[in-house]
């Protein structure tokens, strides 16, 4: 449980946030058009905190779309290399929902770790304070519970903002980053015993839930079991290979490494990529290891629900629902977590 | 911790045409600095990315032995979609090129010492076989393994990579070398026909000895039966496989199978091994 918990009013949120605003750059939900989606603001006002969840997740923060690792410049026998480190400066991650910041955890598994620290996400992620805000209410798409999360996750975030009734939130301080948010800021109130009680009551009424969540141990290996089954035989009939669902998912972390020239000079790019497409396995001879859709959406799955829990422990999904939402198809990853469950085949 | 992403930058000092179609390249290079030589420590088997500015990276088999003090070589098959293979075939000498690694695991020379080494390849996939009897073959290293058999087969003789190196080994009498070839011309006079059926015909003894296996998809395939009729386990066929790699170190997430990625858990798995993964390569 969080060791300190204080108290702002609706009204002074954004006000909370102009102040960060003078010592970071501050990034949080703002509304586009007809949708949400993460922004970087220059007033509190900007900042949308009613929204179900934004379009994009927030992994782009620290894991761009595409990015830079290294410039060249070439003559017939010379190539200068330029890998000056980008300037990152610190910054708040304002109004993230739990499954997003949880997923934010999960990613770090991947790009901070031993052995591997990829330099650009560690310093992106360092510099960031991330600053959570428990959910009201859920998408129909939502599915956090099912993945053992819930509205009031405390996984990857440094503050947690759970509301309470009469348009007050109680702020949960989770690291001593997130404290150090809170030190430099004079708005957050200092919360009575009573506002702290219904802090750890809504965290702990977020976490009771009827919805019996998946084992993933037992997932990862039926799904390692049935690989080659039938059950495979027909999710795929209607994909479309568009990939909607890995650049939309907050924990698909696949990428591509290119290079982008133009008169001998250019850079190394590395940018998003999805195991929905022929190109992510196709080899320069031609042979391809996973050729249709069928392996695709299969590799997606088990990438998901058995790999990962087999490297890094645990399942990469959140629920957050994004996939279920944007599929042009209307392919639900949830029916298939269904089936798979009662799947008795071989 | 140096950033992974990061080339080397080597010099191209000689290209030699390894076939009689000419898309088959041997580059050997320099480091700028010969620091980076002995900083890029790798083992016979492992790979490396191999870059053309401009065009991208492309992980290439390392087909020189890390014994060969001052370069280390590679070679490339050029195909009529391979961008980076394509923009390497047209590099020349004294050009300079990008180089990632060594990555991945390699032939394992620690379970290899002291038996006979039995070693199966075919067209240009012997790369790293070649990288591995090289180093076999080293005066330092040839009395820590017993005989060494080494099966290579190709469509046509014109086919065959490394022709002159490989005389050198058949001329020894530390290595016994077969060729092969499905289609001889008239001055073939070596073996005729499929390699596994040449490593059925000449049956290296498997009690105390390990095959290595690399070639074509179709040649595993059907040389691991052969060497297991032979009484080779299948903890002692090691292979090796390809996939499209692109970082290197277990992250971009295309070359798993299961839960395996071939760029750091492989490229080199035993047939066991193989055995209890995804039937995906």
């Amino acid at each position: 449980m969080s060791n300190e918990i204080r108290i702002i009013s609706r009204e002074d949120l954004p006000k909370w946030l102009d102040q960060m605003l003078g010592t970071f750059t501050v990034v949080a939900p703002t509304r586009q058009d007809d949708y949400t989606n993460f922004g970087v603001i220059t007033s509190g006002n900007q900042a949308d905190f009613d929204a179900v969840n934004t379009r994009m997740s927030p992994k782009q923060i620290f894991f761009p779309k595409t990015e830079r690792l290294f410039g060249f410049a070439t003559d017939r026998q010379q190539v200068k290399l330029d890998d000056t480190p980008q300037q990152i400066t610190p910054q708040v991650l304002f109004g993230v929902r739990p499954c997003d910041a949880r997923s934010i955890a999960m990613l770090d598994k991947v790009f901070d770790t031993d052995v591997y620290r990829d330099q650009q996400y560690v310093s992106r992620r360092k510099a960031t304070t991330i600053v959570s805000l428990a959910c009201k209410q859920l998408a129909p798409s939502c599915f956090c519970t099912r993945l053992g999360s819930n509205p009031a996750d405390m996984a990857g975030s440094d503050l947690l903002i759970i509301e309470l009734p009469e348009d007050r939130f109680a702020i949960g301080t989770l690291t001593p980053k997130g404290a150090d948010l809170l030190t430099a800021a004079d708005l957050p109130a200092q919360a009575t015993a009573q506002d702290a009680q219904a802090f750890d009551k809504a965290v702990r009424i977020a976490q009771d839930t009827t919805v019996k969540p998946i084992d993933s141990d037992k997932l990862a290996a039926k799904l390692a079991r049935i690989f080659d089954s039938a059950f495979w035989d027909r999710w795929h009939d209607r994909c479309l290979g568009c990939g909607t669902c890995t650049y939309l998912c907050p924990t698909c972390h696949c990428f591509d490494i290119a290079d982008e020239a133009k008169n001998n000079t250019g850079q190394r790019v590395r940018n998003w990529d999805s195991c929905m497409f022929d190109l992510f396995t196709l080899h320069a001879s031609g042979h391809n290891p996973r050729p249709s859709q069928r392996q695709h959406l299969r590799q997606r799955v088990m990438h998901k629900f058995s790999y990962t829990v087999d490297r890094y422990g645990q399942a990469f999904c959140v629920g957050c629902g994004r996939c279920v939402n944007r599929c042009p198809v209307n392919i639900d990853i949830r029916e298939i977590l269904d089936e798979l469950e009662d799947y008795q085949g071989g | 911790m140096a950033d992974p992403y990061l080339p080397y930058t080597v010099t191209i000092r000689k290209i030699t045409i390894e076939n009689a179609a000419k898309d088959i390249k041997t580059f050997e290079l320099v480091f700028a600095d010969p620091a980076q030589r002995q900083q890029f420590d790798f083992m016979p088997g492992q790979f490396a990315q191999l870059s053309v500015f401009g065009a991208g990276e492309s992980p290439i088999g390392i087909a020189s032995s890390p014994l060969d003090a001052n370069h280390i070589s590679f070679t490339v098959k050029k195909y009529p979609t391979g961008v980076v293979t394509t923009a390497l075939h047209n590099c020349q000498p004294h050009q300079t090129i990008g180089l990632r690694g060594p990555f991945g695991n390699h032939y394992p020379l620690l379970d290899m010492f002291g038996k006979d080494i039995v070693i199966v390849g075919g067209g240009f996939a012997v790369t790293t076989l070649r990288a591995t009897i090289r180093y076999l073959l080293h005066e330092s290293k040839r009395s820590d393994f017993g005989k060494i058999t080494f099966f290579y087969g190709a469509r046509t003789p014109g086919e065959l990579v490394y022709r002159e190196e490989i005389s050198t080994w058949a001329a020894r009498s530390d290595i016994e070398v077969h060729l092969t070839v499905d289609h001889p011309d008239e001055s073939w006079t070596q073996h005729t026909g499929v390699v596994p059926a040449v490593v059925t015909k000449i049956a290296p003894a498997s009690s105390n000895s390990i095959a290595l296996v690399c070639g074509p998809p179709i040649m595993v395939k059907y040389s691991i039966p052969a060497l297991k009729d032979l009484g080779f386990a299948p903890e002692r066929i090691i292979t090796s496989l390809e996939m499209r790699m692109k970082c290197g170190i277990g992250k971009c997430g295309r070359c798993n199978i299961g839960s395996k990625y071939v760029c750091i858990d492989g490229p080199v798995f035993s047939v066991a091994e193989l055995e209890r993964l995804p039937q995906e390569f």
